[in-house]
């Protein structure tokens, strides 16, 4: 194996990228070629259930020799069962640094427990493209996790909801520290916008930097929203290139 | 409540169209960068906002390769009597018309590719009057819509 250059096997492994069992092998053929293999072997990892984080968990107790740091994709569809221990030095979370994009949010809809964004705040310096869905949090909350991202270009909230923010009525404001440089936001911006969605908006339409989406998929079904809703256009229009923009009206604007 | 009122209207034509509740337009005067503009509005609302963001597209808007509206099933729900004016209304009647004209004239004076997607259960005499000019150039296309975001 040592007769070829490192630069042609690391090409051959990377033709292999899309057959896991190839890959899976070639892992075990030399321990120079492990770090190339498992580049995309890990490239994506998603933690649909509390089973698989757990499988995660056990396989890879050690964070510092797991292959987390190969991930650039990572879904969490049980953001519920992350705890604050996994957010230690000896936590999972803490090894998953390179991660470029990250899905959070469960399958459904449940106001019995809020994420705990904090546990998940700026876990990997590099993130790009985050998408929230069925998220139920406090604006503030959510809002400064969306914050401590700083090369955050894409945004999608989907199916997001806000519960009020502590503060008896007072304007809730962000209760962490923010980031010397918020996210410009210079991708996509996919949203489902709901009444309950606009303290979120709101505030992202209130960044000292403003955004700066080149691309906005919009969606919304409260009437009231539309001058948010046109607002964000306003806010975009010296960089959006494309634009998607979807009215569902809402149940009372149909009359018998 | 309205969904099940609607249900039972399902074929009939009572359904009274309300008035656009968006008033205010979108501004796309300035976003001169765009190249591409999708508008799906909802059945049963007016496309009077569409038209008003429309309005504003000039020859400076040169990047711009693609305007779509794609329209849901709605539809297809709704009786036709033979006469669209009255099954819409006449505010929204007016308003598809608008929407007709405007789309034609993009396409004739800054050459940018329209067009409408219905889906294919909605009755042709709907499409043919809401946008006859549309239609007659043969910028109507009876698919159903891709809902996979433009973005992607």
């Amino acid at each position: 194996m040592s007769v070829l250059p490192c630069e042609l096997v690391d090409h051959i492994i990377d033709l292999l990228r899309d057959s896991q069992t190839t890959l899976s092998n070639c892992c075990l053929v030399s321990k120079s070629w492990v770090p190339r293999t498992r580049t995309h072997l890990f490239a994506g990892v998603k933690f649909r259930t509390p089973e698989n984080l757990q499988s995660w968990k056990t396989t890879f107790p050690d964070p510092s020799t797991s292959p987390a740091c190969y991930t650039k994709s990572l879904l969490i569809g049980c953001p519920e069962v992350v705890k604050i221990t996994d957010v230690k030095a000896s936590g999972w979370i803490g090894g998953f640094s390179q991660v470029v994009h990250l899905a959070l949010g469960p399958d459904r809809f449940t106001y019995e427990w809020e994420i705990a964004f904090f546990l998940f705040r700026g876990f990997s310096p590099f993130l790009k493209s985050l998408l929230l869905d069925h998220i139920v949090s406090r604006p503030s909350k959510l809002f400064d996790f969306i914050l401590s991202f700083p090369l955050l270009e894409d945004l999608s909230l989907v199916n997001c909801c806000c519960l009020p923010d502590n503060g008896g009525g007072h304007d809730e404001l962000p209760t962490a520290i923010q980031p010397s440089s918020p996210p410009i936001f210079t991708g996509t911006l996919n949203l489902l916008l709901m009444k309950e969605t606009e303290p979120i908006i709101q505030r992202l339409l209130s960044l000292p930097g403003g955004v700066h989406f080149r691309k906005l998929d919009l969606e919304w079904h409260y009437d009231n929203s539309t001058p948010l809703i046109m607002a964000l256009v306003g806010k975009c229009f010296q960089s959006i290139e494309s634009l998607v923009i979807a009215c569902r009206g809402s149940c009372g604007t149909c009359i018998i | 409540m309205v969904r099940v009122v609607l249900a039972l209207f399902k074929h009939s034509n009572l359904l009274l169209f309300p008035v656009d509740p968006i008033s205010l337009p979108f501004d796309l005067s300035k976003a001169t960068k765009l190249e591409c503009a999708v508008f799906r509005p909802a059945g049963s609302l007016g496309v009077g906002w569409i038209a008003h963001a429309l309005r504003v597209i000039t020859s400076k808007h040169r990047d711009l390769r693609r305007i779509s509206v794609d329209v849901d099933n709605f539809w297809a729900s709704i009786g036709f009597s033979g006469d669209v004016r009255k099954d819409v209304g006449e505010k929204v009647f007016n308003q598809w018309l608008d929407l007709d004209r405007i789309l034609v004239h993009l396409w004739e004076s800054f050459s940018i590719p329209v067009n409408v997607r219905w889906e294919e259960e909605v009755q042709v005499g709907y499409v043919e009057a809401l946008l006859p000019e549309m239609t007659r150039r043969g910028m109507v296309t009876a698919d159903l819509v891709d809902r996979v975001p433009e973005s992607q």
